[in-house]
């Protein structure tokens, strides 16, 4: 996750901390289907950012659940569906595993977005691919979220060294770190997709580690079984 | 999208509400106010609800509100779900009032109202910045939608692409409108001194994003 833009951080100490009481915040919204991107946010006007504007959708969040053992960063939305708009979308296309973004935005008075100016440089509330679509009903549809390490079997987010591409959280797929800039438009974070998409010379995981999963450790060139056979 | 009707006149229009959004976060089971507060604002513009009182009106003149609402079929909206504009009847003061996006190119909004007072009341902002009359744009009266006015942006100073543009001024505001509620409902009809039956009511509009 990014550090928070420079202007919200208190002007005088400079210590790094929200400590101005009010602001005005709000979160983008950027789900990948194919070659089609949809840019939500859920303020009440477009907010015009990054050449685009970004469609006021009454998208809400919950429950999102980080954590440093072995399960799955998640988070749940849900999203207006009196119009069946998120329905026709999900029965047209299969939404599982398509990329899904929150960024969240510190607003002027006018919606412009405080300390960024492009899509990389956006605090990232969570990165990750629609897992599910439980119990939508014709007023409200809802979509659970998993991290992309899920694809590599890892947790996010957290600092270690991964299976899967650490790109994907530090400045995005077609970041400054990954620096693909083909027609390529999604990425779950693994090697092989990196391959494919022929970027493997800047694939930020260490694939050697799942190897290394289960096994004994030992000191010698070849491992003994001391009084086993 | 057509206007909400200018006659019969309401007898007094109540601005029940409106509101902005702010969620505030207390720690501590410290008061509000005190320094542990911490407010975020949800939305940019306020919305309301226009409750519309009529008074003793005449049969014809109660069957074209009544018609209006079944027109609407409620708080749907006209047979394809559009809804409506709402015009004041009071001259009054709005600020900050919604306009419009800049497009980079040449450019007419339509101000949120109409009858304004063309003086230095009538404020054009940009990005929260103050648009000079006849310099940046200029002043039409009256030939927007509707009748309202409207601001024509001159050459070389369009605003830029996404700008949000505001105004505040005098005049008759404009809404985007649905009636709030589904329900339509009136008082038992009375006679007044002429020994006419006259009709009591009240319609509620909630006030829309532009």
């Amino acid at each position: 996750m990014r550090s928070l833009p420079a202007e919200i951080f208190y002007p005088i100490g400079g210590t790094g901390e929200i400590l101005k009481e009010a602001t005005f915040q709000r979160h983008l919204f950027k789900l990948v289907v194919g070659m089609v991107t949809y840019y939500w946010t859920d303020c009440d006007q477009p907010i015009w950012f990054d050449g685009k504007y970004w469609t006021p959708y009454g998208i809400e969040f919950s429950d999102l659940s980080y954590s440093l053992d072995q399960s799955v960063a998640s988070c749940q939305l849900t999203i207006p569906n009196v119009n069946n708009a998120f329905s026709d979308l999900s029965l047209s296309v299969d939404l599982r595993n398509k990329a899904f973004t929150i960024y969240r935005v510190w607003l002027t008075n006018y919606l412009g977005v405080i300390g960024c100016t492009d899509e990389r440089d956006l605090p990232v509330v969570f990165d990750g691919v629609i897992d599910s679509l439980p119990n939508s009903d014709r007023e409200i549809a809802r979509v659970n979220l998993v991290s992309f390490g899920v694809a590599g079997g890892v947790t996010t987010p957290r600092r270690t060294i991964d299976a899967a591409c650490s790109w994907i959280r530090i400045g995005g797929f077609k970041g400054p770190y990954c620096t693909y800039a083909g027609a390529g438009a999604w990425c779950d974070g693994s090697k092989a997709r990196c391959v494919e998409l022929k970027n493997e010379l800047f694939f930020g995981g260490w694939e050697e580690i799942a190897t290394l999963q289960n096994q004994n450790i030992y000191w010698c060139r070849k491992q003994k079984f001391w009084g086993k056979k | 999208m057509a206007k909400y009707p200018e006659s019969p006149k309401f007898s007094h229009a109540l601005i029940s509400g409106r509101d902005f959004v702010t969620r505030i976060s207390k720690f501590g089971g410290q008061p509000a106010g005190t320094f542990n507060e911490q407010r975020n604002r949800q939305i940019t513009f306020p919305i309301g609800t226009f409750t519309l009182l009529y008074k003793n009106l005449l049969v014809a003149d109660r069957n074209t509100v009544y018609a209006w609402w079944r027109n609407y079929h409620g708080a749907y909206g006209d047979s394809t779900g559009v809804n409506f504009h709402f015009f004041d009847q009071a001259l009054r003061g709005w600020y900050g009032e919604y306009m419009g996006r800049g497009t980079g190119n040449a450019l007419t909004l339509d101000f949120p109202g109409k009858t304004l007072t063309n003086d230095a009341t009538l404020i054009v902002y940009e990005d929260d910045v103050a648009q000079v009359k006849d310099t940046d744009f200029t002043f039409v009266s009256g030939g927007g939608t509707e009748g309202a006015d409207q601001a024509t942006w001159i050459v070389g100073h369009y605003p830029a692409v996404g700008a949000m543009i505001t105004c505040s001024f005098n005049g008759y505001l404009r809404i985007k409108a649905r009636f709030a509620e589904d329900g339509w409902s009136e008082e038992v009809p009375t006679v007044n001194g002429a020994g006419v039956l006259v009709y009591n009511f009240q319609t509620k509009l909630q006030e829309l994003q532009w």
